[in-house]
């Protein structure tokens, strides 16, 4: 079969840094390509010079045999291109339809748009979908799913031909995951060609056809996915091997760390009681919604409780703020690490040291030199690759961005570590020194939750696992044989509630 | 190097040259000009002469009348004469852009030489650049107006700019933490009156007017501080509020009418040491420091950044968001308070118009500096060399007779420019991303 996109021997540089080398991709009709890669490996830049967000320095893109010349997004929607990025494009306070519509909405004259056929035209490609999704609600109605689906269909009715989806799954739910690989096959069927980047390597698979695997910005192998394993996968994408996926360690438990009873927060946290030891970890489980990261929240005193108690070592402990939490020892690794994480515009060691501050401060002044010693000696130690301690945060890939996050509660030795999403968007490599990092906090006795919706992650890390569902915890169980991921999956959709 | 920026930097280059050429042929040329001149002098003078008789209804000398030929000029005269009248122009204009044109062609290769340390990102450039702009501009109003480098001239100019200089350090704090402090003139002028009355009306001693004078203006800093932070008000809308309420009081106060002659212990403080203004720069000084000092060594300081970069962010980290915004609007009341002492001490006299407009020049000085106006990045050195930038465009622009109005015109193209480098450069960082 003919190639229907090919990017042949594609140069970009950026100041100091030769960010594509001569990286080949080609795509067929009806292909789902996967573009795989650790952070940092080129898979963005690449994805932006087919965009038009960039332009590239050398090389040459051909469409259908033909050589095309993209210069700008609109260049690129013309040629049929289009991106679904992980962060959704999509305006909140409008509705489907504009959205779908939006640059090129349906007149009924030079002046007077045409709703109702906008309405009709974007419920036809909706339904086309199969999703349950009116055209008319607001965007900021819909969940995380349905939203991707309002891209999904944006997509089609520009009548892409080529579709670039950048880790669509990752906050998926398996059920909508389902769904959306349901559409993607649709799309194939169709003759879309397809590329698919994503971290989560099952998924891949499970959906793709052949793979491009890039490496520092270079090509490294285009295999046929079939033919590989995901541990060849790996393989190429670190250019080393794993030996474990998920270095669990187990340390004597210790004393209960943390006690949590009946709280109820919002509408989403409903009487959850749950209890940590030193040296555990804790995983909680559950689908998009279940309310796990409102639990965190209500913790760490981010969010009002209504009620319920915590405990720190047996002696109950009274969280109205954040600052309450770090004083009693929490430490709360967001999921979100642009919106809560990290100041992006303060550098490296700023960051790291913001939550402790105070341990530098002497009569008021700042030690700087010693603030710097010890900034330092956690980029050496978590192995944060960053030019200087002076480097902007935003500068940064995924993957060292979630170090500095880390660095900065493993500065303010929390006690209680909670984790959310701790390997979300981040490299294969890098995921590993993040478990690395949870192993050394229980081996120095301290209590870990981690909430995850990956269940390899939650299986392979966790002593014990809560999981959630509609606020509530629906189970708490030791990580052994016994417990599998349907059993999650299980408890995760209502358990027992099920049957009753 | 982009095509489209070397196109930019060789017309410079060529205007440059083409505007030195013309300065140069000019002034080769002052010879013929001076004969022209006295030539249209004389034609003028006989016309006067002319006038005059017939005003006075006497009979014209004929011998005058046949001297009196009318100076007709060749065009190549015409043209001289035309372009001498912006012969200074043409200097100043001619070397900017030469000096545009030669920086911009260097400037890749110096940061090649020092070894082009991949993402070093600091503010150092951006401080460089600006410090360059102001030397340039230095020289460009040396060229044309050679008053301006004397002593004397320079320390008018720091007095001139002390009042915006100590609100400016104040205003780096608002803007860094992602605020604005529109009230800072009132402020001035409120606190200025206020200072008048104690000792005048009240006949309060100069040293607990000060103390007093301070507190107020940093208790209208609290307010501002207070409404942002615990009723979550839009910085703009609570400071534009304040702004009003403030100048409304000053005038309300007096009823319009200004207050003369202070003690001279409070004059004393912009009084000049042997043509030093010693007291007032002294005063700068500390001001400086204080505020380049907070910013960097205490925690305040960095919690500012954090702030105006990330406010979830910070209060997941502990901070006490409440707390850092009313230090930030209290700082900036304070820097109020040592203005208003400045201003009042220097005109020697209270006036509920007083620093009206401030709040422009001091956003200015601290947007030119290099702050974002988005908050958390941002440098007190920035400022510094914004509060001179300002000061001296604005002492160029009068000693070259440029009146208010182009004047006012003249600093609000400068904030919109500074902004749009400042908008421009943050889409380069994150395109770069």
């Amino acid at each position: 079969m003919a190639e229907f996109l090919e990017m042949r021997d594609i140069v970009k540089r950026f100041p100091g840094v030769l960010a594509l080398n001569h990286v080949h991709l080609s795509v067929r009709k009806g292909e789902v390509h996967a573009l795989l890669g650790e952070n940092g490996a080129g898979k963005s830049t690449l994805m932006k010079i087919l965009s038009g967000a960039y332009h590239k320095d050398e090389g040459e893109i051909l469409i259908d045999g033909q050589a095309v010349d993209i210069r700008s997004s609109a260049d690129a929607q013309r040629l049929g291109i289009s991106i679904i990025y992980q962060e959704l494009n999509l305006t909140e306070q409008l509705t489907v339809a504009e959205n779908i519509f939006m640059g090129r909405p349906i007149m009924k004259n030079a002046l007077m748009v045409d709703w109702s056929a906008m309405f009709r035209e974007a419920q036809k490609l909706l339904d086309e979908l199969g999703v349950e999704i009116n055209a008319r609600s607001l965007i900021r109605d819909l969940g995380v799913a349905h939203k991707q689906m309002v891209e999904v269909a944006k997509a089609l009715s520009i009548n892409a031909r080529i579709l670039v989806m950048d880790e669509p799954t990752a906050p998926l739910t398996n059920r909508e995951i389902d769904t959306l690989f349901g559409i993607i096959r649709m799309l194939k069927e169709r003759g879309v060609a397809i590329i698919y980047i994503s971290h989560r390597l099952e998924e891949v698979k499970e959906i793709c056809d052949r793979a491009t695997i890039m490496r520092d910005g270079k090509n490294i192998t285009a295999v046929d996915v079939g033919d590989v394993t995901i541990d060849e996968i790996i393989h190429h994408m670190v250019g080393r091997e794993l030996k474990e996926k998920f270095p669990k360690i187990h340390v004597p438990l210790g004393e209960e760390l943390l006690r949590v009873e009946k709280i109820n927060a919002g509408k989403q946290v409903k009487d959850v009681s749950f209890s940590v030891r030193a040296g555990e970890i804790l995983g909680i489980a559950g689908l998009v919604g279940a309310g796990r990261t409102e639990t965190a929240r209500a913790i760490f005193g981010m969010d009002k409780k209504q009620s319920g108690e915590i405990y720190l070592a047996g002696k109950r402990v009274e969280i109205r703020r954040p600052l309450d939490a770090i004083k009693a020892g929490f430490g709360f690794a967001t999921e979100d690490r642009k919106d809560e994480g990290l100041v992006l515009t303060m550098n490296v060691g700023h960051n790291i040291t913001l939550a402790t501050l105070s341990d530098f401060t002497r009569l008021g002044k700042l030690n700087l030199r010693r603030e710097r010693q010890t900034v330092q000696d956690y980029i050496r130690r978590l192995n944060i690759k960053t030019p200087s301690h002076l480097q902007l945060a935003r500068n940064l890939s995924g993957g060292n961005q979630q170090k500095v996050v880390l660095a900065k509660w493993l500065l303010s030795r929390s006690k209680v570590i909670i984790f959310d999403e701790p390997t979300r968007g981040i490299d294969v490599g890098a995921k590993i020194e993040v478990y690395n990092i949870i192993n050394e906090l229980i081996r120095q006795g301290a209590a870990v939750v981690m909430i995850s919706s990956e269940l390899p992650e939650i299986l392979g890390m966790s002593d014990r696992v809560a999981v959630m569902h509609q606020g509530t915890i629906t189970g708490i169980f030791d990580n052994d044989e016994t417990l599998t991921q349907e059993k999650i999956l299980y408890y995760a959709t209502g358990g027992d509630r099920h049957t009753a | 190097m982009k095509k489209k920026l070397k196109i930019l930097l060789i017309v410079c280059l060529v205007l440059g040259v083409a505007l030195m050429a013309l300065w140069g042929y000019v002034r080769s040329n002052e010879g013929t000009i001076a004969a022209i001149n006295e030539r249209i002098s004389a034609y003028n003078q006989i016309e006067a002469q002319v006038e005059m008789a017939r005003v006075l209804g006497q009979e014209v000398d004929p011998t005058l009348l046949e001297q009196a030929e009318e100076v007709v000029l060749t065009g190549s005269e015409e043209m001289l004469v035309t372009l001498n009248g912006y012969t200074s122009a043409f200097l100043v204009v001619g070397i900017d852009l030469l000096l545009i044109g030669v920086l911009g062609f260097a400037y890749p290769a110096i940061k090649k030489s020092h070894g082009g340390k991949k993402g070093k990102v600091s503010s150092a450039n951006n401080i460089v650049g600006i410090l360059i702009a102001l030397v340039v501009l230095c020289l460009d109003l040396q060229l044309a107006q050679p008053v301006f480098l004397t002593g004397s001239n320079l320390l008018n100019v720091l007095q001139q700019i002390s009042t915006n200089f100590v609100i400016a350090i104040g205003m780096t704090f608002v803007i860094i933490s992602g605020g604005i402090d529109l009230s800072v003139g009132s402020n001035i002028a409120l606190t200025g009156l206020l200072m008048a009355i104690m000792m005048k009306n009240w006949g309060v001693a100069v040293l607990p007017t000060l103390v007093i004078s301070l507190i107020f203006a940093g208790l209208i800093g609290l307010i501002n501080g207070a409404l942002i932070a615990f009723l979550n008000l839009p910085p703009f809308i609570a400071t534009l509020g304040m702004m009003s309420i403030a100048r409304g009081a000053a005038y309300t106060v007096t009823g319009g009418a200004p207050i003369y002659t202070m003690p001279s212990g409070f004059t004393a403080i912009s009084s000049r040491v042997g043509n030093v203004p010693l007291y007032t720069i002294l005063i700068m000084l500390a001001v400086f420091l204080l505020g380049w000092y907070c910013l960097r060594y205490t925690r305040v300081g960095r919690f500012t950044y954090a702030i105006g970069g990330n406010e979830n962010c910070a209060k997941l980290s502990g901070i006490n968001l409440n707390k850092v915004k009313c230090f930030v609007y209290v700082i900036s009341g304070l820097c109020c308070g040592v203005a208003a002492i400045l201003l009042t001490s220097r005109l020697d006299s209270a006036v509920p118009t007083n620093a009206d407009g401030q709040e422009m020049d001091a956003i200015a000085a601290v947007v030119i500096g290099g702050t974002s106006m988005k908050g958390g990045e941002g440098s007190m050195v920035g400022t510094l060399i914004g509060i001179f930038i300002i000061g001296v465009i604005a002492n160029g622009l009068n000693l070259l007779g440029v009146a208010q109005g182009p004047q006012r015109m003249v600093k609000g193209l400068i904030i919109v420019i500074a902004v749009i480098i400042d908008v421009l450069r943050r889409r380069a960082a994150e395109s770069a991303n």
